[in-house]
């Protein structure tokens, strides 16, 4: 029994001096990638049980130097941490461990090949606050507010980076930039800054395509948001075209955004798309658009809140309902086939679809909307209670309206 | 901090035993002392009997610490007047101007809220500060006169604003303190809605209470930040038993509606509010106007045809037909024989507000003050 605990003891006593010399030939070899590996936290080494015990800490501290060793001290703490099911102070101390990290960025003048290990370590120390947050161990903690302090502690790097504009092109820390407004977009809502900072570097075009598409997908996103349809069809048209083809999960989450998208631009989605991708609701919706049936339209809407909702495009769906009332109309002048369209039959035609709560004046307003967005061409008078279409295109593709 | 004592007589609200144990504390303090002694108090602070003299004397029962800044060398934590109920009595008093009024209350509010910061409340206890103090601005907002409302009107459209006397911007700081004390508010139940299920049965008692409240000032983030996306989606994620509250319900239809342009259903469905969020709703259709004649100046637009003014008064819900005849020499429409001729060329872009417009009178406005302000203090 003496023998066993003392050969394991021995055992993990290799394996940390190990640990610490690889750390330290790596460190001076100026391996970015080797490095990474042995200061993640999801690495192989931090399931060695006795890796963080107090001695294996002072241990491995002999071995190193400044300013590595504060950076693997707070590396350690961190896996004890994790060993003792510590999420909180796993992210402190992950946060103090990428602040070291930040100084030593700010010390290495004209290099950049510590940026692998800096895309790691936010990386994870994103995660955690994100599993922080959800956990929620303290009640004095105020929601968000381990979110804010990452975003703090990303954006210290984000500094560094941004601000290494004397190394040449190869040595500049500005490449790390992306990835890490990667991680800010992400959760932690930072846009506008964070775009322009992008938008505005030479290197724009040369981020790697991972980087790139990630990072689309969040300006795509953000342009919905912000109701620029076109840029967001754009962009997300971009990132579902360059996406890697087995991500299906990522393909489907990116659809979720784009085929809304796609349909108040007038376009609509194959149900062959849909179903491939598991997004049906979307199915229903297109249905009820495309024939300009809003009491359909409202009983989707009502049937999958839920899931509009949850994928926060909701408010994106609502919009749909100025498509369909432009089909609805466009059908009763196809059955009319005059260019001085009663109000009163616009009315009727949504009453026969069992909407009951509209009236005339509502109508109009509706109709004027229209009018205002392109989407209808003509006129209304209020005294003869018509709607006046040009007799030439009165009812534009949705696409070519600019 | 300090701790209250929990209320065990079922009977004796526990909230109200609480409140009065704050508001109560020494509320002579130094500080009013010394505000008497330099003759700084206020009218309405004022012991009657003293009324004439040179220094009057200061009536415990009427003063309130008035706002100051914080500043290095001062002792905030110490004071601990605060009595909002008393304010708001103050408040239906029709003997002043309105604008004394609400100044007085204003900075006294502010000094409320300063303390309650520096002295950290409690979650709740805060809430239950806040509140009045929601309603207060929002009331506030539609009474302005009618020159404060109108300087708004000039500082939006035309920014010359610095030769202006700065109390007439009432309007906006008012505004400003409404946005902070209400997303304060915000946080707040967000916040005591993550805590854990206490099963307490005060606790659930004032949980029940703040629920009842809480319909309302949310209903009230949903009408001042009308068709604004970020408010709408915490509308659809607020938890169901609020959801359903018929004015959080009718209001967020109310934001729908704009959210997609519908003024007509807009105007129909804010009369059905009750007075104080018809004051929230009120407070944007300057804006709601001016955006819905943009649009009709493209949908009626005609050189021939003219839309009647008696319908746009219906429509956008006008007091005044005159009003309708301002708006549209503002906006370049021609108005002729009480009709309107909307044509889309003509319509000036860089107006940004129509003009201001009170819908409740006066009298009427100062009739739902106690229904208001004191109802649930």
């Amino acid at each position: 029994m003496h023998t066993m605990d003392s050969y394991i003891m021995q055992e993990t006593f290799i394996l940390r001096l190990y640990a610490c010399l690889q750390i330290r030939r790596v460190w001076l070899n100026q391996e970015g990638r080797p490095l990474s590996n042995l200061l993640s936290l999801r690495h192989d080494h931090v399931s060695i049980s006795q890796i963080g015990s107090e001695t294996a800490i002072t241990k491995a501290m002999e071995h190193l130097s400044a300013p590595l060793d504060d950076l693997v001290l707070y590396h350690l703490k961190a896996i004890v941490a994790m060993n003792k099911d510590d999420p909180l102070s796993m992210y402190n101390y992950q946060s103090s461990a990428v602040q070291s990290l930040t100084k030593i960025l700010q010390m290495q003048k004209e290099e950049n090949w510590m940026l692998p290990v800096m895309n790691t370590m936010c990386l994870e120390l994103r995660l955690l606050a994100v599993c922080v947050e959800n956990t929620k161990t303290s009640k004095n903690m105020k929601p968000g507010e381990i979110l804010e302090k990452c975003a703090d502690c990303l954006m210290g790097c984000f500094r560094v980076c941004a601000c290494d504009n004397r190394s040449s092109e190869d040595d500049t820390k500005r490449w790390g930039m992306l990835t890490l407004v990667n991680q800010l977009i992400n959760k932690l809502h930072l846009c506008r800054p964070l775009i322009r900072a992008i938008e505005s570097s030479p290197y724009k075009a040369l981020f790697t395509l991972a980087q790139k598409i990630t990072y689309k997908f969040f300006v795509g996103r953000k342009a919905m948001f912000d109701s620029d349809y076109k840029a967001a069809d754009e962009h997300l048209t971009y990132v579902f075209e360059h996406c890697h083809k087995r991500s299906s999960k990522n393909k489907r989450l990116i659809l979720t955004y784009l085929v809304p998208v796609k349909m108040l631009l007038g376009y609509m989605p194959k149900h062959s798309l849909l179903e491939k991708y598991n997004l049906m609701e979307f199915g229903e919706l297109m249905e009820a658009v495309k024939r300009g049936n809003l009491r359909n339209l409202e009983k989707v809407m009502e049937k999958h809140e839920s899931f509009f909702i949850g994928a926060g495009i909701y408010l994106i769906v609502e919009k749909l309902k100025i498509i369909a009332y432009r089909n609805l109309f466009k059908k009763v002048y196809l059955v009319l086939n005059i260019h001085q369209i009663p109000i009163q039959d616009l009315l009727s035609a949504l009453e026969m679809q069992g909407i009951d709560d509209v009236d005339m004046d509502e109508v109009e307003c509706i109709v004027a909307n229209l009018i205002y967005e392109g989407k209808i061409k003509g006129y209304i008078s209020h005294q003869h209670k018509k709607l006046v279409i040009s007799k030439q295109n009165p009812f534009p593709r949705l696409s070519t309206i600019p | 901090m300090t701790t209250f004592s929990q209320g065990t007589c079922l009977l004796m609200c526990p909230e109200k035993e609480r409140w009065i144990k704050f508001f109560f504390e020494k509320f002579m303090t130094t500080h009013t002392y010394s505000r008497e002694k330099e003759g700084l108090l206020h009218k309405f602070e004022i012991d009657e009997n003293t009324k004439g003299a040179k220094l009057p004397k200061a009536d415990p029962a009427k003063t309130i610490k008035c706002f100051s800044r914080s500043a290095a060398g001062s002792d905030m934590t110490d004071m601990k007047l605060l009595r909002p109920a008393s304010l708001f009595i103050i408040a239906t008093r029709t003997d002043v101007d309105w604008i004394i009024i609400y100044e007085f209350i204003f900075d006294r509010l502010r000094s409320v809220r300063q303390d309650a910061a520096i002295q950290r409340i409690d979650a709740l206890m805060y809430i239950q500060l806040l509140e009045p103090i929601v309603r207060f601005l929002v009331y506030s907002a539609q009474r302005f006169e009618k020159c404060a409302v109108l300087t708004e009107w000039i500082w939006r459209n035309d920014c010359r604003l610095c030769e202006r006397n700065i109390s007439e911007f009432n309007t906006i700081i008012n505004g400003q303190h409404l946005a902070e004390c209400l997303t304060r508010l915000l946080v707040l139940y967000d916040e005591s809605e993550d805590e854990g299920n206490s099963l307490e049965l005060d606790r659930d008692m004032e949980r029940l209470i703040l629920n009842d409240n809480r319909a309302e000032m949310e209903a009230l983030y949903i009408l001042l930040y009308m068709g604004n996306m970020e408010a709408l989606t915490r509308a659809l994620r607020l938890p169901h038993d609020l959801r359903i509250s018929p004015n959080v319900q009718l209001s967020i239809k109310i934001s729908f509606a704009w959210y997609l342009k519908n003024y007509v259903r807009v105007c129909s469905l804010i009369p059905q509010l009750p007075p104080l969020l018809i004051c929230a709703a009120m407070t944007g259709i300057q804006k709601l106007r001016r955006t819905a004649l943009k649009i009709m100046s493209s949908g009626y637009n005609s050189k021939v045809f003219t839309f009647p003014g008696l319908k746009l008064q219906q429509l956008l819900l006008y007091k005044e037909i005159d009003k309708i005849k301002a708006d549209c020499e503002l906006l370049g429409l021609v108005f002729t024989n009480q009709n309107i001729l909307f044509q889309k060329a003509n319509f000036k872009d860089e107006i940004q507000l129509t003009y201001p417009e009170m819908y409740y009178t006066h009298q009427c406005l100062h009739s739902f003050l106690p229904q208001i302000l004191l109802e649930s203090v």
